[in-house]
């Protein structure tokens, strides 16, 4: 496998997230967004599953018989397409689970998805996640987006010791 | 000026539909670009292994916080144009938290777990998974929970207003915290790791020179001189102060005849020919102190422009008059077309029956002729 093409400077990539988030703001009037999408996501399986309850439920059902269609699905659908692009030409295209050298596979596992159920539903508590209130609410100097920001890094940094043992090398 | 497909309320076309992929494509790009397609990376922030979440979060925020302010500063768009999220203080810090230990639990977010799975990362599958699970969960649970969100909600706040200061002044000490930061980690990584390559650098340097002074050009708008930053701030003002009425007021007292009420737009008079909201008098806003003693005649007399802006100048105008019975009409007459005026069919968010129903007679009421 040849060598992956390095990384870009941190700095500039920030910059030109920076400049997507404003081309956002100022083509469709609103910020970027992940959670939005997946939660959609949810609100589709949910109604192929139970689909009278998922209408008649008061969060999914405001979102009608067609939750897919809408602009942060078609967001996130972007954001694997063009991670995928980015990953491809930068040779990074790896399939495994990343992890500790030596930590335990199934460790890994169980704490990815607990993360992922913890974040879904953080998420749609806060009505987004690290980019529609973090990065799209803190760019608009917003009071209760700084304030989830600064929660975020509080909650990540009370609870990074007691799970430290997933990335042991 | 900058039209959006928000402020159009297009947001739910097919080509808005398309801008927001590609959008999402050079989203997902950039992450992977800076190597979030790691979840190793991601969570080094959170053991000071590896900074580069805050490098690149810092810089993102803070570009378009500089390149955002200057647009509104310049007024190439109206503030009223952009979603503008609310603040809830509670669930936004409850879901901070939580989203924190998710974080680091996880090894991911929402977005960089997307571009984890194009980078072939099965934790990042699981991840999702996970995700979509916990969506499913808060939807079974709302019933019990989602009252909490009316905790500490206090609709759009912008922090450089709760803090007393300008905007221009809160994103200049943002910018100088976070150049502060990334030297701060750049010291570490070559200290503790020596494996930082910026740490000085001539780039770092250039860098944190642009960023400072992108900011302080925003002290422009300051200048007591600059007509556009007191319209900005008046705008920001009109958004967060209590002297102004919905739409939905507005329409129900309107279509109820209450006599109470005047309504005036200060718009110009060809602008009103084209359009205005029925029953409202035209008063161009230079016009309005000599209109004073009639206002006093009236409970409450409405302003309205296109957004917030003129009404709220207006507004200003008529105090120092003398005149204190006046309100603005929230988010001018855009918002009133957004709220009451828009067809059911053209709207995002599907619309119950008793909605539906009350939107057709707004409809109705307001576009038939005047008697």
């Amino acid at each position: 496998m040849k060598k992956p093409v390095p990384l870009m400077n941190p700095y500039l990539a920030g910059v030109f997230l920076g400049l997507t988030l404003l081309a956002s703001y100022l083509i469709l009037g609103v910020g970027l967004g992940a959670s939005g999408g997946i939660a959609r996501l949810g609100a589709y399986l949910e109604g192929l599953a139970a689909n009278a309850h998922t209408i008649n439920s008061d969060y999914f059902g405001k979102w009608g018989e067609n939750p897919l269609y809408y602009y942060l699905v078609f967001m996130f659908g972007g954001i694997f397409i063009g991670g995928f692009f980015s990953a491809v030409l930068g040779q990074r295209v790896k399939v495994s689970l990343i992890k500790g050298k030596s930590a335990s596979k199934y460790l890994r596992v169980i704490l990815a998805i607990i993360g992922g159920i913890l974040s879904g539903f953080a998420a749609r508590l806060a009505n987004g996640c690290t980019s529609g209130q973090a990065l799209s609410g803190g760019a608009m100097l917003l009071s209760g987006s700084m304030v989830f920001m600064l929660c975020m890094f509080i909650g990540g940094y009370a609870a990074a010791w007691f799970v430290r043992r997933q990335w042991n090398d | 000026m900058i039209n959006t497909f928000f402020s159009q309320g297009t947001l739910n076309s097919s080509i808005a539909m398309a801008t927001a992929a590609i959008i999402g494509f050079f989203f997902g790009l950039f992450l992977e670009k800076a190597g979030f397609g790691d979840s190793k990376r991601l969570s080094g922030i959170f053991y000071f292994r590896d900074m580069t979440v805050l490098k690149v979060m810092f810089s993102a925020v803070i570009t378009t916080a500089i390149g955002f302010s200057l647009l509104v500063g310049f007024e190439v768009i109206p503030l009223s144009n952009v979603y503008i999220i609310n603040t809830f203080y509670f669930a936004q810090i409850a879901g901070g938290l939580l989203l924190g230990i998710g974080f680091v639990v996880g090894g991911w977010c929402p977005g960089t777990a997307a571009v984890g799975v194009s980078s072939g990362s099965i934790d990042a599958l699981l991840f999702l998974g996970g995700a979509v699970g916990g969506s499913i969960l808060y939807n079974e649970i709302y019933p019990f929970i989602g009252s909490v969100k009316e905790i500490g909600s206090c609709g759009p706040r912008f922090a450089y207003n709760d803090l007393g200061m300008s905007r221009a002044l809160f994103v200049n000490i943002f910018t100088v915290i976070a150049v502060g930061c990334f030297w701060g980690v750049e010291f570490i990584e070559k200290k503790r790791f020596n494996k930082g390559q910026y740490f000085n650098s001539p780039f770092l340097k250039a860098y944190s020179f642009l960023l400072i002074a992108g900011a302080a050009t925003l002290f422009i708008f300051d200048a007591p001189s600059a007509t556009t930053s007191s319209a900005v701030k008046r705008l920001e003002q009109a958004v967060q102060e209590t002297d102004h009425i919905d739409a939905i007021e507005l329409a129900d007292r309107l279509i109820s005849g209450d006599k109470s009420l005047l309504l005036i737009d200060v718009r110009s008079a060809v602008e009103f020919k084209k359009f205005h909201i029925k029953g409202a008098l035209n008063i161009p806003l230079e016009k309005l102190p000599e209109a004073k003693n009639m206002f006093k005649a009236y409970k409450n007399v409405v302003l309205y422009s296109d957004g917030a802006a003129h009404a709220v100048q207006g507004q200003m105008l008529l105090e120092r008059e003398g005149v204190a019975n006046i309100l603005v009409l929230n988010g001018g007459l855009n918002a009133f077309i957004e709220v009451c005026l828009k067809p059911v069919s053209l709207r995002t968010a599907p619309v119950d029956k008793s909605n539906a129903e009350k939107i057709y007679r707004y409809r109705s009421f307001f576009s038939s002729p005047e008697n």
